[in-house]
């Protein structure tokens, strides 16, 4: 196209400077042929100079002409919504004595106004960037931010229903758990959460007598007028420091969020309901009549190496309330280790605590979970305590987990378990626990739950028991 | 007459200063010489040009400039190393860069946000993917044209030519689906179905109606005699024959897998898992998963030295991080941190497997690995939001 006007402007270019039919056939035919002669003499003469300045003019047309479709490329460019893009970047600088900044490093490393030495450090800067961005893209990155600032709220339900068989009493019972949780980043690299929950409901404990708990999700919060109370699960602030190898929360913590942890069998709204497989029944100190372990104040600091090993320590006062905490505290520490065998990931633990309640009491125990190949994995649990006026005690669980053979439902699986203890009352209480988990949404999950316990050690209220068949239905709904 | 003259010296005035202009632009880079198999190209996407980094020193040899809001995306050297080839994604332009001139020589229109490609192993041509209109631009790179606009993708994403040129794959990202397409007649020869994400999407339409993560990249094996790619949605990779196109088999890893990276010695695919913030290692031989790694959050590559017994992958969460792997072992060999809040994008290790450069967009910088020490240094200033690097002879990647 440009090539196609410089051509026809310069055939008029050299049209006009040489003239054409028309300025012959103005002049009258006599005087045409002296007035050629001398118009072709004097073009002659000047013809260099004119083909000179025609080149020129050719030139500075074509540099127009670049100049033209450059801005047309441009206004092309921008015929789209555009909006500069905005950014805060991390910028290097190198800074002089006196405050000179330069953006790189000057010559020799020092400053060239008085030859002071810079020093390069690093600073935050808006720029405005020559990005073209969709309004999708905008709207999306205002979103983003709005949400890194506020406090994100997650909601967790849990519905169980048990009917007991076999042994004992046949009773239907429900319990029901609502947690709320919350999130805030109150300062860079540091986590503020906090859980709220309701329990109502009892399960079949109270009266089957287990004591690991047939159901650890219940224990009600129900005053004794029927009415639900809430309570502060936990509330806890979490950082990382030394590149995240040092992490340290403090607050209101459930300690088992952080020791014994196991993959296939730590979570009783979604794996095993019993009490034996969500965590070591000598762990710590049980809350009367629940499986669940009591949340204090305390402290966790755990170092990660990145590599295969990681430790933990863990302080919390023995009961739940600030004016225990001069009392001994409860103190635990776990050495992690994962390794690759079977062709999957092994998770292997070791744990020691000591109890700082009225009843002084020491245990250790081990866990372990692996894959073994792509669906399966193992895991197994031992502790033994000693001291604490008790007799010697031991508990032990062995179970697997499988994930789902079908294709179509990566996330169902299925778990199945046997585990063992010596009660306080010196009794023993073995159950097996079997579950498959369907996820009938991403949001909400069923499970049909089959526990057997082939003894129950009793307290003083309920009678040991042999043969109790429980089967029950699991509903859970997470956001 | 004096009008005119005035007129034609003022011509010629313009045309000697735009000369002068032009000139002095390019003295720089004229004076410049440049080793294609030494020189890191860095593509920074909002400063629109290309920053070249000597690797034998890591200084910055110069930029560059590709054109005001061309937000290129990545680029690539051909394989005779006169020229890179850039996705310009904002002007919808596919650009060829001279090496020895390092200028633009061509500025090819295609279709709508161009962003990934793969030259083919003789140079002669390339497949470029239009996310924005579902389309792959074939362009000829000796004549510097596009020959031809293959429709019928969803957001075509990733691209491999086989060695030899024969085929070609392409990965469809808004799709589960991977094409393959002869060389010699460019059309879709098949197609071919990656995961099981539609019995997903049977159970939960929902979750598929707001967003698909489908296959990010055809990832060849050294041979070319397979192709695996990996599907988010369904967490699985297909193992297609590329004698026959067709899956022969599926390997299960973790959530929400984003891509395989082929190991140097060939014998391991490693696939970085954005869902459950893993690595799945996959033996190529018994294609089988043979570990499964921690990871991390937004994992964006993975890298490995000469050897192929070191792996290092690279997240962007509340950190910038790189992640080691020992990979004699199968096991984590550490972490190391770059900065808060950096955002890691893609890496080149260089032939000789010493060094891995690594874009860094949020402070404008290119992070160089020693590979036989982990030490990491740094090189700032780079330009703005360096997004790829590329290296002649080194394994190609973005993302």
């Amino acid at each position: 196209m440009a090539r196609k006007v410089w051509v026809v402007m310069a055939a008029g270019l050299l049209s006009s400077v040489f003239g054409g039919p028309n300025h012959i056939g103005a002049q009258g035919p006599e005087s045409a042929t002296a007035e050629k002669s001398q118009a072709t003499s004097q073009e002659e003469a000047t013809l260099p100079q004119t083909v000179k300045a025609v080149e020129a003019e050719l030139a500075a047309l074509k540099a127009q002409v670049q100049t033209l479709e450059s801005k047309l490329e441009e206004l092309r460019g921008k015929m789209v919504q555009v909006e500069p893009a905005e950014e805060i970047k991390r910028v290097s600088e190198w800074v002089c004595e006196r405050g000179h900044v330069f953006s790189s490093v000057p010559e020799g490393g020092r400053c060239p106004y008085d030859q002071t030495p810079v020093v390069s450090r690093e600073q935050y800067r808006k720029v405005k960037l020559a990005r073209r961005q969709a309004l999708s893209e905008i709207v999306e990155a205002r979103l983003e931010e709005q949400s890194r600032r506020r406090v994100a709220v997650g909601v967790s339900a849990t519905g169980i229903i048990q009917q007991t068989a076999g042994a004992g009493p046949n009773r239907l019972r429900g319990e029901g758990s609502f947690d709320v949780l919350l999130t805030a980043r109150p300062a860079f690299n540091t986590l503020f959460f906090a859980d709220v929950e309701a329990i109502g409901g009892n399960g079949p404990d109270p009266f089957t007598g287990s004591v690991s708990g047939l159901n650890a999700d219940a224990g009600s919060l129900q005053d004794s007028d029927r009415a639900d109370r809430v309570t502060l699960r936990e509330a806890w602030v979490t950082t990382q420091l030394f590149e995240g190898r040092l992490t340290g929360v403090v607050g209101k913590l459930d300690l088992t969020n952080y020791f014994d942890r196991n993959t296939v069998a730590n979570d009783e709204t979604s794996q095993f309901v019993s009490g034996m497989f969500v965590n070591n029944p000598l762990l710590g100190q049980l809350v009367a009549g629940v499986g669940h372990q009591a949340n204090a104040p305390g402290l966790h600091l755990a170092w990660d190496t990145f590599r295969q090993w990681r430790f933990g320590i863990g302080v919390q006062v023995p009961e739940d309330s600030g004016s225990a905490l001069g009392r001994t505290p409860f103190t635990i520490g776990e050495i992690g280790y994962s390794t690759q065998l079977l062709a999957g990931l092994g998770n292997y633990r070791l744990w020691g605590r000591r109890n700082g309640g009225e009843k002084r009491s020491r245990a250790v125990g081990i866990n372990f979970d692996q894959w073994a190949g792509q669906w399966l994995r193992a895991f197994g649990r031992y502790g033994f305590q000693t001291g604490g006026g008790e007799r010697d005690r031991h508990a032990w669980s062995l179970g697997l987990g499988i994930r789902s053979l079908l294709v179509s439902r990566p996330r169902d699986e299925t778990g199945l378990a046997y585990g063992w203890m010596r009660a306080a009352n010196g009794r023993a209480e073995d159950l097996a626990e079997l579950y498959h988990r369907f996820y009938l949404t991403e949001h909400l999950a069923v499970s049909l739950i089959a526990q057997y316990a082939f003894h129950l050690a009793g307290n003083d209220r309920v009678r040991p028991r042999a043969g109790v068949l429980v089967s029950g239905l699991r509903t859970q709904v997470n956001f | 007459m004096q009008t005119y003259q005035r007129s034609l010296l003022k011509g010629a005035v313009q045309a000697v200063e735009t000369g002068l202009i032009l000139l002095m632009t390019a003295l720089p880079c004229v004076a410049l010489e440049v080793n294609p198999r030494t020189t890191l190209f860095v593509t920074n996407r909002d400063s629109s040009d290309i920053t070249m980094i000597d690797t034998q020193t890591d200084q910055i040899l110069g930029r560059i400039p590709l054109g005001e809001l061309i937000n290129a995306h990545m680029a690539m050297v051909t394989p005779d190393g006169k020229r890179l080839l850039v996705a310009g994604t904002k002007r919808n332009q596919a650009l060829l860069v001279d090496l020895a001139s390092l200028k633009v020589t061509a500025r090819i229109p295609i279709g709508i946000e161009p962003e990934h490609f793969d030259i083919s192993e003789d140079g002669t041509l390339a497949l470029m993917g239009n996310l924005e209109d579902g389309t792959v631009s074939v362009l000829n790179l000796v004549r510097g044209t596009e020959v031809k606009r293959i429709q019928g993708f969803s957001e075509p994403h990733g691209f491999a030519f086989l060695p030899g040129r024969k085929k070609a794959y392409i990965s469809s990202f808004g799709a589960h689906e991977v094409a393959a397409v002869t060389a010699d007649s460019l059309e879709v020869a098949r197609r071919i179905a990656v995961g099981s994400s539609h019995f997903l999407a049977s159970v939960n339409p929902d979750r598929f109606l707001t967003e698909i993560k489908g296959v990010a990249n055809p990832t060849p094996t050294l041979d070319g005699r397979f192709i695996y790619a990996t599907d988010g949605d369904s967490g699985e990779v297909a193992v297609i024959d590329t004698t026959t196109d067709e899956v022969v088999k599926t390997i299960r890893v973790g959530d929400e897998p984003w891509r395989a990276y082929p190991s140097p010695d060939g014998t391991k695919m490693l696939v970085p898992n954005n869902g459950d913030e893993t690595v799945t290692v996959i033996d190529t031989v018994k294609q089988a998963v043979v570990a499964t790694l921690r990871g991390g959050p937004k994992m964006t590559g993975i890298n490995f030295d000469a050897t192929g017994k070191k792996a290092y992958a690279f997240s962007s969460g509340e950190y910038g991080t790189v992640l080691l792997y020992d990979l004699g072992a199968l096991r984590e060999a550490g972490q190391k941190r770059l900065g808060a809040h950096l955002s890691l994008e893609t890496a080149t290790t260089t032939p000789d497997g010493h060094k891995i450069y690594l874009a860094s967009s949020t402070d404008n910088s290119v992070y160089v690995i020693h590979t036989a020490t982990d030490e990491i240094t740094r090189i700032a200033n780079v330009g703005e939001s360096p997004w790829a690097t590329t290296m002649l002879g080194a394994y190609q990647y973005c993302h």
